[in-house]
């Protein structure tokens, strides 16, 4: 039996992140089903690290994290498509809703890549491109902030989540061939900054 | 999969199938899906065995990695043409994919009762046919849902399969894992523990809808 004990403190705090996420969200109103649906998938992913951590032994690359991975991406597309069909009647809150969320998922996500291919630069950097897309759309997302009053309360997550990204694409390149096990703490401090920026993003709406 | 596994398909595939022409209708469509399940199953093993002697694989790595993926990749393509060709109702969808899982279930069970050989009890073949029928009807409904669900809005058949599969790839391992370990009878009492609530909270919702109605 291996057990990673970073890996275990990695996953038991982000899973956290995404309960209260998914919590706040549901209290706030901003909650599609289909971001439940993600977020279970999320966690029977994290589920299949500690399993495998506790009773497995498969390292390297790993095909089912991939599927976790897909699969997550794969209900917030979902989720965001259903949100723009509606977008014609209902608020546009909605719009920029379907923009945060995935893209504080994804950031998670990233990182978790980053741990699967360490030693694989080439993917590695290809799979930076969707984070590129995703910096894209949160500045976006800002500018619509600026634009409509009643969006101030999403400015800061998004300021947030763009310097959030700024930050992993430093620590990204002198890590990429690094030991495993700085991967992992990293995986830790990320987990936590994605705590506190919900934390943070909780005063803020409060405080409207 | 050996030819002793070609025969089990066989003997089972065969009787099963006459059915087919007294079968009419709802029930003949659930007996097909059952025997596509366990066709599919047949599929799966040629291919997993495949793979494990062309990448010469550790049997270990194969059954947590690749396997999940072989398997309900191919178990959920007659369930997902099916619902793109015909488009039929949510129940029925679900009903369908799981008798899929649970024909697939089967001829996996008879090949590892005929593996184990002269060491299986009867404990063992209850246990095992509870966990694995489970695990694999709970990991078709799983596409089958998404399925029913996709039907309203064509934009979201892709992003929503590809979802549910992953979903469906990630418990299937997860239940391997566990069963291979010292641990068994948790993997075992894992694909129970999400079948009860989810038929609990099923009958609740029918029964809702019927007082509604």
């Amino acid at each position: 039996m291996h057990i990673n004990i970073y890996e275990i403190i990695a996953v038991f705090i982000s899973t956290i992140s995404v309960i209260y996420g998914i919590v706040f969200l549901s209290k706030r109103q901003l909650f599609n089903r289909v971001y439940l649906y993600a977020a279970c998938c999320y966690l029977l992913e994290e589920l299949w690290v500690i399993v495998n951590s506790l009773f497995g032994h498969i390292e390297g690359l790993v095909t089912i994290r991939l599927f976790g991975i897909f699969g997550t991406f794969s209900f917030f597309l979902t989720a965001g498509i259903i949100e723009i069909n509606d977008i014609n009647n209902k608020d546009i809150v909605i719009e920029i809703k379907s923009l945060i969320l995935p893209f504080l998922f994804l950031i998670l996500y990233f990182i978790n890549i980053v741990n699967i291919y360490t030693e694989n630069i080439v993917l590695g950097l290809v799979l930076l491109l969707p984070m590129i897309l995703a910096s894209y759309f949160n500045l976006k997302s800002l500018l619509l902030c600026q634009k409509y009053k009643k969006l101030q309360k999403y400015k800061l997550i998004n300021i947030y989540t763009i310097v959030f990204y700024i930050l992993n694409f430093i620590y990204y390149y002198p890590f990429i061939s690094a030991n495993t096990n700085i991967l992992v703490m990293y995986d830790v401090v990320v987990a936590l900054v994605l705590f506190i920026i919900l934390i943070i993003n909780k005063r803020s709406v409060y405080n409207e | 999969m050996n030819e002793t596994s070609l025969i089990m398909f066989i003997c089972l595939i065969i009787p099963l199938s006459m059915m087919v022409f007294v079968f009419k209708g709802e029930s003949k469509t659930i007996l097909i899906f059952l025997l596509l399940g366990i066709t599919g199953c047949l599929i799966a093993g040629i291919y997993d065995e495949f793979v494990f002697t062309r990448y010469n694989l550790d049997r270990y790595y194969l059954t947590v990695n690749i396997t999940p993926m072989i398997e309900e990749i191919i178990k959920s393509i007659p369930i997902i043409l099916y619902s793109c060709i015909k488009k039929p109702e949510q129940k029925y969808l679900i009903e369908c994919s799981i008798a899929l899982g649970i024909g697939f279930a089967t001829l996996e069970n008879f090949c590892i009762m005929y593996t184990v050989g002269e060491n299986i009890s009867i404990i063992f073949a209850i246990i095992r046919g509870i966990g694995t029928g489970l695990m694999h009807g709970l990991c078709s409904l799983m596409v089958g849902f998404a399925l029913s669900y996709a039907n309203e809005n064509k934009f979201i058949i892709l992003p929503g399969v590809i979802a549910a599969l992953s979903t469906a790839i990630i418990f299937h391992s997860i239940y391997n894992i566990i069963v291979q370990s010292s641990f068994s009878i948790i993997g075992i009492a894992l694909p129970l523990l999400c079948y009860v609530p989810l038929i609990i909270i099923n009958n609740k919702k029918e029964k809702k809808y019927e007082e509604n109605c």
